[in-house]
């Protein structure tokens, strides 16, 4: 019992970094349709950059705070300069430029702080004593904060596409980019802004994930790759569907890893991706995502 | 001075020109049509209009230049356009369809009560308020596209091929409907149209484009009556 809980509580905590980072890829993907590979990158990058600022004396609060701003440029500096340019339909080309900003953004990291990992502080402190068991098992106040973390974006995403003006014109603009464009809504400012919010959403995650993986370029890779399954298994479109297929994603191989001998830690990673394989050829859409229907 | 004032309008996709030397005016509170074969460049004159593509000549809104302006800008003068193919935001409600027409306007009174007059005037959308706009009928999504247009508060509204995929009584409510718009509100159309009985049956003028070229603006009655005309676009 003791070990189901722990196991559990494990795969909630990897499930809810999977969901954050999924959360900002369902940005991405709902104003310009396109998957960024990059996003991980850039999280791992705003992380250096609170790095940078509490090297330099800001306390590591308002240091996460630097890093989400640093996100939100990065995002829109990305969108104009490396996305807009390449027009609507340049579906490939722009998969490969996030490719290509990927490695960039991973060796301009690795020139600038070197490729030792660094250790970074965590928001509450974090000593020996510093936990909420439950039942039997620990919590630790970073990996709540987290979760709460996550609770709170994604209800302020929902709230912002379901309850707002700007919402309406990122959804307009998303669904009939030149039906918006008709009706008025400038959709190179909508899509610059879903970069910019989904970049955020990686800078407020970087720099609360690094106390955990250890501030390194390489902090991100496997969280991308589980991430881009839990938007798919959630549904590209879907932000609630995709932090929820996070969080399954993150249990389902907790269990299946410490239940299922020969699967092992080594193997659990496929298992995952077996599971979203199998999930998909039922629903190719998603577990959440809307399945377009239209009469004509 | 006219409302719309174009001159010598050159538009296209990429390299060649489609549309060459279209000029055509529509005045305040009229109803305008632009005949013409498949292929023959209206709806490419529409989107050049509207700036969604490439242009090049004297475009001029009430005055202003819009040669250069982008969509957005185009609409916030006050014109809107209703594409060719209706222009649903699939996704949408029917209601959140309306709401994203009023995206220029700022008074939140008048945009409640434009969404209820657009119910009152189409019954069939507003019993579908809450309905996904993708599984509205042709028809319905046509209502749809020219209520949303007309959420904008235009003063002169583009209309790209409405009777496009409808029945034949579907189509005859579309016109109906329209000339009360034109009526009621004393708002100018420029229509594009490949059925032509019912265009002309509500325009005051016309035009007959050729091959990306536009004629002589003739009145709706003397398009009607002309023998070439009547071969080639009414079919009788």
């Amino acid at each position: 019992m003791d070990l189901l809980v722990a196991r559990l509580i494990d795969g909630l905590n990897n499930g809810v970094i999977y969901g954050f980072l999924a959360l900002a890829l369902v940005c991405v993907y709902r104003s310009t349709k396109h998957l960024n590979l990059a996003q991980g990158e850039m999280a791992m990058f705003c992380a250096f950059i609170a790095y940078a600022a509490t090297q330099a004396g800001v306390p590591v609060v308002f240091a996460i705070v630097i890093a989400i701003a640093a996100g939100v440029i990065m995002g829109g500096v990305v969108e104009r300069v490396l996305v807009r340019p390449l027009g609507h339909d340049a579906d490939y080309s722009i998969l490969l430029v996030t490719i290509g900003l990927f490695l960039a953004l991973n060796a301009t990291a690795g020139i600038i702080w070197g490729g030792e990992p660094l250790a970074f502080p965590t928001v509450f402190s974090s000593g020996a004593e510093d936990y909420i068991g439950v039942l039997g098992s620990r919590v630790r106040y970073q990996q709540l904060l987290l979760a709460v973390l996550l609770a709170a974006v994604l209800a302020a995403i929902l709230a912002l596409f379901k309850y707002t003006k700007l919402g309406l014109a990122m959804r307009t603009a998303t669904s009939n980019p030149e039906s918006a464009a008709l009706l008025g809504i400038r959709v190179n400012r909508i899509n610059a802004l879903g970069w910019m919010m989904a970049a955020a959403v990686g800078g407020l995650l970087g720099p609360l994930v690094a106390p955990g993986t250890t501030l390194t370029t390489y902090m991100m890779f496997t969280f991308l790759i589980y991430a881009a399954a839990a938007a798919t298994l959630g549904g590209f479109d879907s932000p609630g569907g995709a932090v929820l297929a996070g969080l399954i994603i993150g249990v389902l191989e907790s269990l299946i890893g410490g239940y299922v001998s020969f699967v092992g830690s080594d193997l659990k990673l496929a298992v995952a991706l077996v599971l979203l394989l199998i999930v998909l050829m039922v629903r190719p859409s998603g577990l959440f995502g809307s399945r377009r229907v239209e009469r004509v | 001075m006219s409302l719309l004032q174009i001159e010598d309008l050159h538009a296209g996709y990429g390299a060649a020109d489609i549309v060459h030397g279209v000029d055509l005016t529509v005045d305040e509170g009229e109803v305008v049509v632009l005949l013409g074969a498949n292929g023959a460049g209206k709806t490419t004159t529409m989107r050049a209009i509207s700036g969604l593509i490439a242009r090049h000549g004297s475009l001029r809104f009430d005055g202003t230049d819009i040669s250069r302006a982008a969509p957005d800008e185009i609409v916030r003068l006050g014109l809107a356009q209703v594409p060719q193919g209706r222009g649903t935001i699939a996704d949408l409600t029917v209601e959140e369809n309306l709401r994203a027409g009023a995206h220029v306007r700022r008074d939140k009174q008048g945009i409640a009560e434009d969404i209820t007059r657009w119910f009152d005037t189409y019954p069939r959308l507003a019993e579908r308020r809450k309905q996904q706009a993708g599984l509205l009928s042709g028809g319905e999504q046509q209502m749809l596209a020219i209520s949303r247009a007309m959420m904008s508060r235009p003063r002169l509204l583009l209309c790209d091929e409405p009777s496009l995929g409808l029945s034949p009584k579907l189509t005859q409510e579309m016109f109906a409907s329209l000339s009360r718009i034109n009526h009621e509100m004393r708002m100018a159309i420029l229509l594009v149209e490949q059925n032509a009985t019912l265009a002309l049956g509500i325009a005051d003028r016309g035009y007959l484009i050729e091959v990306g070229h536009v004629g002589a603006s003739r009145s709706a009655a003397d398009l009607a009556g002309d023998d070439a005309i009547r071969a080639a676009y009414l079919g009788y």
